[in-house]
């Protein structure tokens, strides 16, 4: 309760800007453990949990794999050398300990927003922990974009600097949320779309955005696309549990954020991320009928086909009941004592957007929070594309958002690796660089025709 | 030099050949197994059983083919095994991607150290050519890849001492927990002085190695729904995945000899009746306990000890079906939970065989409404029957001990298949030192109706196959009288391995699987070894 | 009168038995419409479209189950399966329900504790269909005809307790936690 006191002192106080006293080391590092808790660094700096901070995670990103750079103090292969300046730039303006430009799936596009003394903090704790030797695993990312330089234009284009300053017109409550949710636990990174030159579009902030093959839906306001019609308290145990009964439950990245991340903070904390989150203006989706959790229900009719399935060429239903309702009930209704949810009343059902019942069936969950696992195994070896897309489109067509029912058998592949779309940006690159090459190459030739006419013209005379 | 198709073959993709497979890909070398049946999803099992009318039929949902029947319920089935002695030894046998243990209950026990010297201590029978301090780092080994929970507390021996047998590490998983009806059986069991147990079990009561937990589907045979319980297609595909190649729809019908008494080459047939030489450097005989001498005995290899074959044992057993007076509700959870273990080993065995009794306690709706039918009950009073017979079905399946005898044997039959390949023909019988134990559990029988004050539907069930084949291609220290020796290499061709539960000279009481992978895993570390 | 009623008596004899042969004609054209009897165990055949079905039969089988909402599908299958199984079914499932009618029996407990129930023929009848509903299939093992498995009446008496084989009724573990059992 102490800390929590002092924890948000603090942060008001240093987002106040205002100087104070430093509390002892230890007390340092134990808030600095507190805001990686929040801030989530484990999720890409610890690949195995014997051995925190040591990198390795691959993240894939519509350009290719980056794996994340060791941050224990090992003074070769870690951060052991680091200066406070060179942590400070490096989350404040992306920039690394040789001046290199840091790729923004470093989400320091968040981290700016954090106040120096909390920077400092975290780098304490880091350098609390066991130096761990283990080499960085280079980024595989297709040329241009394995290019530095790039970022600069990137971060012309889209980055902006600063920390994050209260908004003095509204309450304490807000404004703990706004630094949770900005600077902290960074949701906009996955919750909000992304421009053409793949910065954070600020006009529509939480309106929904895609985390490699993972869909992170809209969480603005609104009431049909967004959370504007879940409860506070609703808000709430999601992020303490990752699990609202007949709503949602969190999978993939949102799984671990919440088994690793939101699980850990302090009551209070939940309680100012979902004041800030309720506060964003309310984004209406393109294709929003209906709340993501409100679509189907109990539904059976197994004497239609039980006796006489053609098991040699099975249907999406025929696959669904012998692989799923198991687990998921023979009406779709999961188990009694809902340890296996419903397939309907389930946001990962009646998303208008398929992929995130895709992956689940692919990757299945695991998460354990307060000791109670939430698990479904993966299927990926156990189904084959076509069989996945047939369950994805049944799912959705008799128990979701039948509009969602487009799974396509050729772009489970991609999603199998872990990647989502490609960005426009990246599809146009090449044919784009062709086009310039040859534009430029025109007007070079042209240029060279011109000024030997010039001369010629000149010498004649 | 010589260029091979493969390092190593494999022939079956059953649990014992695909650990193998798995353990020699991962390795490193470059594994071919041959299966003589198809590959099937597990969907597909289960939407068959849910579609079939003989669901206590454990065979039924499975396929047979007439290039690879199996065991019975099918049309190449029924007429596959030929039984031409007083006992009609029909054990379920499956022929698919992954083999029999798609549908066993996965029971995971060791043999204790006095298992491996029955003949030693008790006069009759074998001694294994090795003792359980040998096999113990690879029953760890097998434990950890099949994914076994179970009590590190318990004295397996039945006796109420200490944890027992040794172990080195403890199980990978802790116990499944035990349901209402467990616990009162325990409960009763206990007081009136039994040492009543939990099975190990080869499944996962939390998730393990991507597999889920079980989740009390009550029907772990014939399938279970959500690949909870351990099937020999894990390793099956775990092993492709490593690099290993499985060739399906093969079945292998004979092991060439070369020079050196090494086997060069195993020769398979599709199901056109096309035949495909492969050669390798070892090869390992992983097709189960009736196909494995078959194939020896049509290439006409590893018998010059006259084994191959012969000492044919299963646990064969009986059963006794009663209503307690007390509601139960089997049904919740596994169908295998635990057992009375008090007469697995002791002084009696110099007598008569070692005895286990087990209950089962799967849901009884069909067991109970059958007979009711019968009666002739209707209305209402069949729905109160049906709820109050089937809170009460105790069921325990209780299984023998059995000696190798040279007669109990697999032969070659006059009748040949579709492939032309010929039928097993089977001769088995039990002799008096089983039937001297069948006299004591009926005896326990009798005292098991009085424990739980109930009214026995059926104590005389006659003998029943349990599906455990041992024996059939022998271990032991001696070429003479043994097909393979301590390691499972067979005496006659150094390059020929034998992984069969088949290798078995002493069943003991217990279901032989643990050990067979045991035996399998450590094959393939000599083996990898030797290539 | 009496006259008049033995005409329509009559009538609706003639009616009756007319309607039974039409539809028998029609499951047996179904029948062979379906072709030979396929190797997979337990394929359930064409069979009449359940509106097609004897409503007499149909009766017959919400009486004996207790059960009014019996799906029209199984009660078309399990018709079929009988019939077929046994040649003179559909003759003496007539009987049967005409002499519940005169015995103006409540309901199939009544069924159970009358006269009725002793003649041979009747109860075997009787068990038939109560059997096919219960069951979920018509005869034994593998020469059984599928009816049903998930809408077997067999697993309702015990819902609240146990799962349909291959269905789950709770999450990982649940047996263990429960400490009290209902002894009725």
């Amino acid at each position: 309760m102490l800390l929590i006191a002092r924890l948000t002192c603090l942060f008001v106080m240093s987002s106040l800007g205002q100087a104070y006293a430093q509390p002892a080391d230890s007390g340092l590092a134990e808030r600095g453990r507190q805001l990686t808790v929040a801030a989530d660094c484990a999720a890409c700096h610890t690949s195995d949990r014997t051995k925190p901070m040591a990198g390795g995670v691959p993240i894939p990103t519509p350009l290719g794999t980056i794996f994340a750079p060791n941050i224990t103090p090992d003074p070769d292969t870690g951060i052991g050398s680091w200066t406070d300046e060179d942590f400070y730039r490096a989350m404040h303006k992306g920039v690394g300990k040789q001046g290199e430009n840091l790729y923004p799936a470093f989400p320091y596009e968040a981290f700016t927003k954090l106040s120096r003394s909390d920077v400092l903090a975290i780098k304490a704790y880091l350098f609390s922990l066991p130096a761990i030797r283990q080499t960085n695993l280079p980024s595989e990312l297709r040329f241009p974009f394995d290019q530095r330089w790039i970022l600069s234009v990137w971060k012309l284009l889209n980055f902006h600097e600063g920390e994050l300053r209260p908004n003095p017109g509204r309450d304490p409550s807000f404004n703990r949320g706004a630094y949770l949710v900005e600077a902290l636990a960074h949701c906009q990174m996955c919750h909000t779309p992304r421009t053409v030159t793949m910065g954070i579009d600020a006009s529509r902030p939480f309106a929904g955005g895609e985390v490699g093959p993972w869909s992170a839906y809209n969480i603005t306001s609104d009431p049909v696309s967004g959370v504007g019609n879940w409860s506070t308290e609703q808000l709430e145990t999601y992020l303490h549990t990752g699990h609202v009964l007949d709503k949602a439950g969190a999978a993939g990245p949102m799984g671990d954020a919440v088994q690793h991340s939101f699980s850990a903070l302090p009551d209070q904390d939940i309680h100012d991320i979902v004041t800030y989150l309720r506060s964003s203006k309310a984004a209406q989706d393109a294709d929003g009928l209906k709340p993501r959790y409100a679509w189907g229900g109990a539904k059976e009719d197994v004497t239609a086909f039980r006796g006489s399935e053609d098991l040699d060429h099975p249907d999406g239903r025929t696959l669904f009941y012998g692989a799923c309702a198991s687990c998921h009930g023979i009406d779709g209704s999961g188990s009694r004592d809902h340890v296996f949810p419903s397939v309907f009343h389930n946001t990962a059902t009646g998303a208008s957007s398929i992929s995130n019942l895709v992956m689940v069936i692919l990757n299945g969950v695991n998460r354990t929070v307060s000791a109670q696992l939430t698990y479904m195994p993966g299927f990926a070896h156990l189904l084959s594309n076509d069989e996945v897309a047939s369950i994805a489109n049944y799912v959705a067509s008799t128990y979701g958002n039948p509009g969602a029912a487009n799974a396509n058998a050729a772009n489970i592949d991609a999603l199998r690796a872990g990647r989502g779309r490609t960005p426009l940006i990246a599809k146009l690159l090449w044919p784009g660089i062709t086009l310039a090459t040859i534009v430029i190459a025109w007007a070079l030739v042209w240029l060279f025709r011109v000024r030997r006419r010039r001369r010629s013209e000149g010498h004649a005379q | 030099m010589t260029v091979y198709d493969a390092d190593v073959i494999v022939v079956g993709s059953g649990v014992l050949g695909s650990v193998a497979a798995h353990s020699l890909a991962t390795a490193g070398k470059a594994v071919i197994i041959l299966e003589a049946g198809p590959r099937v999803p597990r969907w597909r099992i289960v939407e068959s059983y849910r579609n079939a009318t003989d669901k206590l039929n454990y065979n039924v949902p499975y396929p047979d083919q007439p290039w690879a029947p199996k065991s019975f319920a099918g049309p190449y089935a029924d007429d596959y095994l030929q039984n031409v002695g007083p006992f009609a030894f029909k054990p379920g046998m499956l022929r698919l991607v992954g083999g029999t243990t798609w549908h066993f209950a996965a029971a995971a026990w060791r043999y204790i150290p006095n298992d491996f010297k029955l003949r030693t201590l008790y006069g009759v029978g074998r001694d294994w050519p090795i003792e359980y301090g040998d096999l113990e780092p690879w029953y760890q080994r097998a434990e950890e890849a099949l994914g076994v929970s179970g009590s590190d507390r318990d004295d397996q021996s039945g006796q109420g001492r200490g944890p027992f047998p040794q172990r080195s590490k403890p199980y990978p998983m802790p116990p499944r927990p035990w349901s209402y009806f467990t616990n009162r059986l325990a409960e009763r069991f206990t007081a009136a002085g039994y040492h009543f147990i939990d099975e190990p079990n080869a499944t996962n009561s939390q998730p393990y190695d991507g597999r889920p937990p079980c989740c009390g589907n009550s029907n772990c045979m014939p399938v279970c729904p959500i690949g909870a319980m351990y099937s020999g297609d894990v390793h099956a595909y775990k092993a492709e995945r490593a690099g290993a190649k499985l060739i399906e729809n093969a079945v292998a019908y004979k092991l060439e000899k070369g020079s050196g008494g090494k086997i060069v080459a195993v020769h398979y047939k599709s199901p056109d009746a096309r035949s495909t030489r492969l050669t390798a450097k070892h090869f390992v005989v992983a097709a189960h306990g009736i196909e494995t001498p078959k194939l020896l005995l049509m290439s006409q290899v590893a018998n010059s000890s006259d084994q191959v074959g012969r000492n044919l044992m299963d646990h064969t057993g009986i059963a006794l079906d009663m209503l307690s007076k007390e509601a139960l509700w089997p049904g919740q959870g596994p169908v295998q939970q635990g057992g009375v273990f008090d007469r697995r080993d002791g002084p009696d065995r110099q007598r008569h065989s070692a005895i286990k009794h087990s209950p089962r306690t799967g849901t009884a709706n069909q067991l109970v409404t059958e007979p009711l039918l019968k009666q002739g009950v209707i209305g209402a009073e069949l729905d109160r029957r049906i709820r109050h017979d089937a809170a009460r079905f105790i069921e325990i399946s209780t299984t023998f001990e059995v000696l190798p005898q040279p007669q109990n044997r697999v032969t070659l039959s006059g009748k040949t298949d579709a492939l032309g390949l010929p039928k097993p023909q089977i001769y088995y019988d039990v002799d008096a030192y089983f039937r001297a134990a069948v006299t004591v559990a009926k005896e326990d029988y009798k005292r098991f109706v009085t424990l739980f004050d109930a009214q026995v539907i059926n104590d005389d069930t006659g003998l029943q196959n349990r599906d455990h084949i041992m024996g059939s291609t022998i271990m032991g220290a001696d070429a003479r009288d043994s097909v393979v020796d301590g390691n499972c290499r067979t005496y006659d061709h150094p390059n020929l391995f034998l992984a069969t539960t088949g290798v078995i000279p002493a069943s003991g009481v217990i279901n032989p699987t643990l050990t067979g992978a045991a035996l399998s895993l450590r094959a393939a570390d000599i083996i990898a070894r030797e290539i | 009168m009496s006259d008049r009623s033995i005409v329509d008596a009559e009538e609706s004899m003639l009616c009756t038995h007319h309607s039974r042969r039409r539809f028998l004609a029609l499951s047996a054209a179904a029948a062979s419409a379906a072709g030979l009897v396929t190797a997979a165990p337990g394929i359930v055949r064409a069979v009449a479209p359940a509106s097609q079905v004897d409503p007499a039969f149909v009766q017959l089988a919400r009486f004996l189950t207790g059960r009014n909402d019996l799906d029209a599908r199984i009660i078309a299958r399990a018709y079929e399966a009988l019939v077929t199984t046994d040649p003179s079914f559909a003759a003496r499932s007539t009987t049967l329900a005409r002499a519940i009618e005169d015995a103006r029996l409540a309901d199939v407990n009544a069924l159970a504790i009358s006269p009725l129930y002793a003649n041979p023929s009747d109860r075997a009848v009787a068990i038939a269909i109560v059997s096919a509903f219960y069951l979920g299939q018509v005869g034994e093992a593998s020469k059984a005809r599928f009816i049903a498995f998930e809408k077997a009446l067999m697993f309702e008496p015990t819902a609240d307790m146990v799962p349909i084989p291959t269905y789950s009724r709770g999450g990982p573990g649940y047996w263990g936690k429960v400490t009290q059992v209902p002894n009725d």
